[in-house]
C-alpha cells in the first residue's frame, strides 16, 4: 500500500506543480482586486504542499502487512474487463455506433460469470434494449450510426 | 408568500397528475439505490440527471430530491437483513439491526426504522416550511461577504470531520478546489488550465465527475468481494411490543432533533447524523449493555436521525443556496442544470417551485411509508439482485449518461478516469466527499472572495469587520484548530468514515 500512497502523491505533485507554473502566467492582483491567477496559485500551491506531506506521511508511517494495491486472479479479472470494456466503447463507438460497441462491454463485463453463449445475447438485448430506453423513451441523443444503431 | 398558503400553492401543484408520479418514481428509485449495496444517492441521482434534460424543472427536481430522502429509508432494509448497509448512512443500523433479526426480530427492526424515518422526514419538512421563508428572507441581505464564510465553513467542517487523515481530508479538498479552476473564468473570461482542450472550456462536468468518483469507483470495489455469501434473514412481526413502544419514541424523537440541528450545519452529513444518534442513545439507555446485541433504540435512533439530516439539509439549499453535503450538492447542480438559482432569491422569484417541492416531500415520505411498512417484503426480495448483473447495467447507465452530457465520448473517458481516481483514492482512504463538495462551490468561493476583496479594498480583515462573516470565519477556524490539534494528538475518532450522503 506504501507504494501506490507514494504513487498518488507523485501524480498529485505533479499535477498540482503544473496548474501552479501554468497559474503564473495569469495577473495574481489586477488594480480592481485579485486577478484570476490568484486563487489557482493558492489552491494549487496548497494541493501540493499537501501532496509532499501525503507522500512523506506515507514512508514514515507503519505499513500494515498482507495488503495488496490490486485482488488477485478472478475479482482482478472482473475489474480490468469493466475498465477495458469502457475504453473499447470509446475507442469503437466513433466506427460503430453505440449498440455493438456498449453489447461489446457489457459481454466482457458478463463472460467472467456467465458462459459465453449466454453472455452473447444477454449482452445484445440489454444493449439493444438502452437504446430503445434513453434514445426513443427518454429523448437523449446517443452516438448511433448511419443505420441508426 | 406565508408557509400556509405557499405550502396550498405546492400541493396543487405537487398533487397534478404528473408531478405526483415522478414523486412517486423518485422514493422508489431511492428505495432501490438504498438497498442495492454500491449505489448510493450520490451516484443514483447523477446518473438520472441527464433523463431529466427533456424534462420540466417541477417534475425534474421532485423526482430527483425523492431519490436523497427515498435512499435513507432503503438503507435499512440491507443493514437488518444481511448485515450489508445498502447506504453509509447505515452503517450502525447493522449493529443493533442485524442482531434483531438474527434473534428473528427483523420484521420490527424494519417496522421501527420506517416509523422513525417517517417522523423524523416529515418533523423536518415541517421545519423547512416553516423556517425557510424567514430564512430566505434574513439570507437576502447577505452579500458574497458572507457567503463565502459560510462556504468557507462547510469546508473546513468536512475536512475536520470526514475520513482518517486531516490531512488527507484537506488534500481532497484542495484537488477538488484545483479542478474547479479548470475552465473559463467568470470574473476575467479568461480560459484556464484547458491544455488546448476544447471540451475543457466549460471545466469538468460535475455530474460526469460524480458518476465515476461514487459510481464507477464502487463497482469496481464491489468486484473485489463479489464472491461472498449474501445471508437474508427472514421477515416477522413488524411493530415493537408494548413495552418498547416508550423507549423507541424516545429515541425517534432525539433522532429528529438532532438530524435536524446537524442538517442546518454545513459540512455535516447523514452518517454523522446516524453515528451521533446511535451513542446518545447508548448513554441514555438504563442498560448500555443491551447495544449490540439487539437494543431496538439503536435502530430507532439513527435510523430516524439520517432521515431527519435528510429533510433539514434542503434548508440551506433552499435558503442560502449552498450545499453542505455531496448529495446535495448534486441537487445544486440539478437546479442549475435547469436553468434556476438555489437561493434565497428562488422563494420570490419561483414560488410555485420552491412549495412544490416541499409539499412533494410530505407526499413522498407518505409514500414511503407505505412502502416499508405493508410493503416491506417485497422491497426485501431486490436485495436478491446478484452484483454480476447489477454492475454491468449501472456502468451502462453511466457510459450513457455521461455521453449525453454533452454529447462527447470524451466525457466517459473522463469518467472512467474518474472512476479508477476514486478507485485508488479509497483504497489509500483519501475521502472524496470533500472533493466533490469543494469541486462544485469552487467558482462560486473563488468569485464570492474576489467580489468581497474588491468591496473590502484588497484587506482581507474586511471578513471579521462584517458582523456574520466574521463570526462564521472565526467559528470556521476554531473547527480548523481543533481539527488540527487532535490530528496532532492522535486522538482523531472518524465520526463519518467517508461517504456520499
Amino acid at each position: 500500500m506504501r507504494t501506490l500512497k507514494v504513487s498518488i502523491g507523485l501524480v498529485l505533485v505533479a499535477f498540482s506543480a503544473l496548474i501552479l507554473v501554468q497559474s503564473f502566467s495569469f495577473h495574481y492582483y489586477t488594480k480592481y482586486g485579485p486577478g484570476s491567477g490568484f486563487f489557482p496559485i493558492w489552491m494549487s500551491g496548497a494541493l501540493l504542499v499537501l501532496s509532499l506531506v501525503f507522500i512523506v506521511e506515507a514512508i514514515l508511517g507503519k505499513e500494515a502487512k498482507g495488503e495488496e494495491i490490486l485482488p488477485r486472479g478472478k475479482s482482478l479479472g472482473y475489474i480490468l474487463a469493466s475498465v477495458a470494456g469502457v475504453a473499447l466503447f470509446i475507442l469503437l463507438v466513433p466506427p460503430l455506433g453505440f449498440t455493438i460497441p456498449c453489447a461489446i462491454m457489457l459481454f466482457l463485463m458478463l463472460v467472467g460469470f456467465y458462459r459465453w453463449y449466454v453472455s452473447i445475447p444477454l449482452a445484445l438485448v440489454s444493449s439493444f434494449a438502452l437504446l430503445v430506453i434513453f434514445q426513443s423513451l427518454l429523448g437523449l441523443s446517443l452516438p448511433v450510426n448511419a443505420l441508426g444503431f | 408568500m406565508d408557509s400556509i398558503s405557499g405550502l396550498l400553492l405546492g400541493f396543487s401543484t405537487a398533487l397534478q397528475g404528473g408531478n405526483i408520479l415522478f414523486c412517486i418514481i423518485g422514493v422508489s428509485a431511492g428505495m432501490l439505490v438504498g438497498i442495492l449495496p454500491g449505489l448510493g444517492p450520490v451516484t443514483a441521482i447523477a446518473l438520472l440527471l441527464p433523463v431529466t434534460f427533456r424534462m420540466e424543472a417541477i417534475p425534474a427536481i421532485i423526482m430527483l430530491a425523492g431519490i436523497y430522502y427515498g435512499s435513507m429509508y432503503g438503507g435499512t432494509i440491507t443493514s437488518v437483513l444481511i448485515n450489508v448497509p445498502g447506504e453509509a448512512a447505515s452503517v450502525v443500523t447493522c449493529i443493533d439491526g442485524h442482531a434483531m433479526a438474527k434473534k428473528g426480530r427483523a420484521g420490527t427492526a424494519l417496522g421501527v426504522a420506517a416509523i422513525g424515518s417517517f417522523i423524523g422526514g416529515t418533523a423536518t419538512v415541517i421545519g423547512l416550511s416553516l423556517l425557510g421563508p424567514p430564512l430566505a428572507k434574513l439570507a437576502l441581505g447577505f452579500g458574497p461577504q458572507e457567503f463565502f464564510a459560510i462556504m468557507f465553513l462547510g469546508m473546513t467542517m468536512i475536512m475536520g470531520l470526514i475520513g482518517k487523515s486531516l490531512i488527507r481530508g484537506m488534500l481532497s479538498a484542495a484537488l477538488g478546489l484545483t479542478l474547479a479552476m479548470i475552465g473559463m473564468d467568470p470574473m476575467s473570461g479568461a480560459l484556464r488550465f484547458t491544455f488546448g482542450e476544447p471540451n475543457l472550456m466549460d471545466g469538468l462536468d460535475f455530474v460526469v465527475i460524480a458518476m465515476g468518483l461514487f459510481g464507477i469507483s464502487e463497482v469496481l470495489l464491489g468486484y473485489e468481494t463479489i464472491n461472498a455469501e449474501k445471508r437474508v434473514e427472514r421477515i416477522s412481526k413488524l411493530l415493537p411490543e408494548r413495552d418498547e413502544w416508550r423507549p423507541t419514541m424516545g429515541a425517534i424523537g432525539r433522532g429528529t432533533f438532532l438530524g435536524f440541528l446537524l442538517g442546518l450545519i454545513p459540512g455535516a452529513n447523514a452518517v454523522i447524523a446516524s453515528v451521533l444518534s446511535y451513542s446518545i442513545e447508548k448513554k441514555v439507555a438504563k442498560d448500555p449493555s443491551r447495544f449490540g446485541k439487539g437494543a431496538i433504540e439503536g435502530v430507532a435512533g439513527p435510523e430516524t436521525a439520517n432521515n431527519a439530516f435528510a429533510g433539514s439539509a434542503m434548508i440551506p439549499l433552499f435558503t442560502l443556496g449552498i450545499p453542505t453535503s455531496p448529495t446535495v450538492a448534486i441537487l445544486f447542480g440539478a437546479f442549475i442544470m435547469h436553468g434556476l438559482t438555489p437561493g434565497p432569491a428562488l422563494f420570490n422569484e419561483n414560488p410555485t417551485l420552491v412549495w412544490a417541492i416541499i409539499a412533494s416531500m410530505y407526499i413522498g415520505n407518505a409514500v414511503l411509508l407505505v412502502f416499508n411498512l405493508p410493503m416491506a417484503r417485497l422491497w426485501a426480495k431486490i436485495a436478491f439482485i446478484p452484483e454480476r448483473i447489477l454492475y454491468p447495467i449501472i456502468v451502462a447507465i453511466a457510459v450513457v449518461g455521461a455521453y449525453s452530457t454533452s454529447g462527447s465520448l470524451w466525457q466517459v473517458g473522463a469518467m472512467l478516469v474518474a472512476g479508477v481516481v476514486g478507485y485508488f483514492f479509497k483504497k489509500v482512504d483519501i475521502p472524496l466527499a470533500p472533493l466533490l463538495l469543494t469541486f462544485v462551490l469552487g467558482k462560486l468561493m473563488e468569485n464570492t472572495f474576489i467580489q468581497s476583496m474588491i468591496y473590502f479594498g484588497g484587506n482581507v480583515l474586511g471578513f471579521f469587520a462584517r458582523p456574520i462573516s466574521g463570526t462564521i470565519l472565526i467559528l470556521a477556524f476554531i473547527v480548523l484548530g481543533f481539527s488540527i490539534v487532535s490530528a496532532w494528538k492522535g486522538r482523531r475518532r472518524s465520526l463519518g468514515s467517508d461517504t456520499e450522503v
